[in-house]
């Protein structure tokens, strides 16, 4: 298990307290987004779309690395990481 | 007289009020900054209380509360879904809420096509498979930027008696609080389909409902229409209305008689015929029709009114209102005689609805 930290964008802080930082711990990146989930139940449903896939528009960076790059909701969280939430550049 | 009113647009949702009449409007927002707000609904029991439908386009589409008339708003934490390889998407966003008249269920339509229920405030969802696994479902098909259950009907004197439009798909009725459901289109042309008057597959626009009556009104891809039997049968009012298209239709709260429709010309340009920005009214149910546009602009108005951007609201005549997708907001107080503007640079206008005082 992992201890990382989650920088959330603006839009999304009005659903977790307003933080910009949340820490969790956690092994995958799924299992960050679930931690989030219980604490902030709000946050994961603009996230993940219904199916449990991240959202088109949702990119989440593991350091400077897009998990799409990488193994998406699989990849691991190295402990001391920072995990990045910003919405895509949608629209031009 | 109407002071308040809730609009939703493309980027966000805004709160007009105004001291009296003929005072300017005081415009607040945009709340839900950056949404598309599809749909809002007054609770009918509970003052204050809304529900809105708003979607993001990164954050996705989620349902929203208010208990003090729109000044703030909470989002809920669950939306109806439809069960897993119903279609490829379980839920786009919610285009139709509609409350019963004892407030006990909400209903939401939603894109992929589907209705759901809910009895608890929208804190979860009932599926309704009599309706959204109907035998007929093969034959409904995404309309242009939507693939939608909405305009649910509830008839006032018998609510097990239900109604709603599948764009496209045509509209459906059931009469046992929504287990079963029929086609309801006898009458309605489907200028889209090979076949003139088929069962279903109709591109619904708009149904909507005289709240006393029952009496419904109906816009569609091809035609205006009216019925008097809860959808068994419609008969055709489009004759008199300068074109045949269009998305907006409302009739007056205090008499089924009166009705309002915005005509459109042709499907492929989708603005307003001849670039007129006319409301058309009849006070015999849809028999005859003139124009009811004093102050609305009479040259050059490439604008289009969506669905549920007209609305009218009660009072002696009726007041109506109506935004467009340019992003003008028009109304009046007079049932129609005279519109004034209210505001000329919202974003591009999806629905609105009265504050009651």
């Amino acid at each position: 298990m992992s201890f990382v930290q989650v920088r959330l964008p603006g839009a999304l802080r009005t659903y977790a307290d307003e933080q910009a930082l949340v820490d969790v711990a956690a092994g995958t990146l799924a299992e960050v987004l679930a931690a989030l989930g219980q604490t902030h139940p709000l946050l994961l449903p603009r996230l993940l779309a219904p199916d449990g896939s991240l959202r088109p528009y949702v990119n989440v960076f593991l350091g400077a690395d897009n998990v799409r790059e990488l193994d998406g909701l699989a990849t691991q969280v190295p402990h001391g990481s920072t995990i990045t939430i910003l919405p895509a550049v949608a629209g031009g | 007289m109407v002071t308040r009113l809730l609009v939703g647009t493309d980027k966000g949702l805004f709160r007009l009020h105004r001291p009296g009449l003929g005072q300017p409007w005081n415009i607040e927002g945009p709340l839900l900054p950056g949404q598309s707000v599809l749909a809002m609904a007054r609770h009918p029991r509970r003052p204050g209380s809304w529900l809105a439908a708003a979607r993001h386009p990164v954050w996705g589409a989620h349902l929203y509360a208010s208990d003090d008339d729109g000044s703030q708003w909470r989002s809920l934490d669950s939306v109806p879904l439809h069960p897993e390889h119903r279609h490829a998407s379980r839920f786009e966003s919610v285009w139709g809420l509609t409350w019963s008249a004892d407030g006990a269920r909400l209903y939401a339509g939603i894109d992929p096509a589907g209705l759901f229920a809910s009895d608890d405030d929208g804190g979860s969802w009932q599926d309704l498979p009599g309706l959204n696994d109907h035998p007929t479902r093969h034959q409904w098909q995404p309309a242009r930027h939507l693939f939608a259950a909405h305009s649910l009907c509830i008839h006032p004197a018998h609510p097990d008696w239900l109604i709603v439009a599948i764009s496209s798909g045509g509209a459906y009725r059931s009469m046992d609080g929504g287990r079963n459901w029929l086609p309801a289109n006898a009458g309605v042309r489907a200028g889209h389909l090979p076949e003139p008057y088929p069962q279903v597959g109709h591109n619904v626009h708009r149904i909507v409902m005289h709240g006393g009556s029952g009496r419904l009104y109906r816009q569609c891809y091809t035609g205006t229409y009216r019925s008097d039997d809860w959808g068994q049968t419609w008969q055709e009012i489009t004759s008199g209305l300068p074109g045949d298209f269009g998305y907006a239709v409302a009739v007056d709260p205090g008499d089924p008689d009166r009705v309002f429709q915005v005509p459109e010309s042709s499907a492929d340009l989708r603005i307003v015929v001849d670039a007129r920005l006319r409301v058309f009214r009849s006070e015999d149910g849809g028999t005859h029709w003139s124009s009811a546009s004093n102050g609305l602009p009479q040259a050059h108005a490439y604008v289009t009114v969506l669905r549920e951007a007209l609305h009218t609201a009660e009072g002696s005549p009726c007041s109506v209102w109506l935004g467009t997708a340019t992003g003008h907001l028009f109304g009046s107080d007079d049932g129609g005689e005279q519109w004034h503007l209210l505001a000329a640079f919202l974003p591009r206008i999806l629905c609105l609805r009265t504050i009651p005082a």
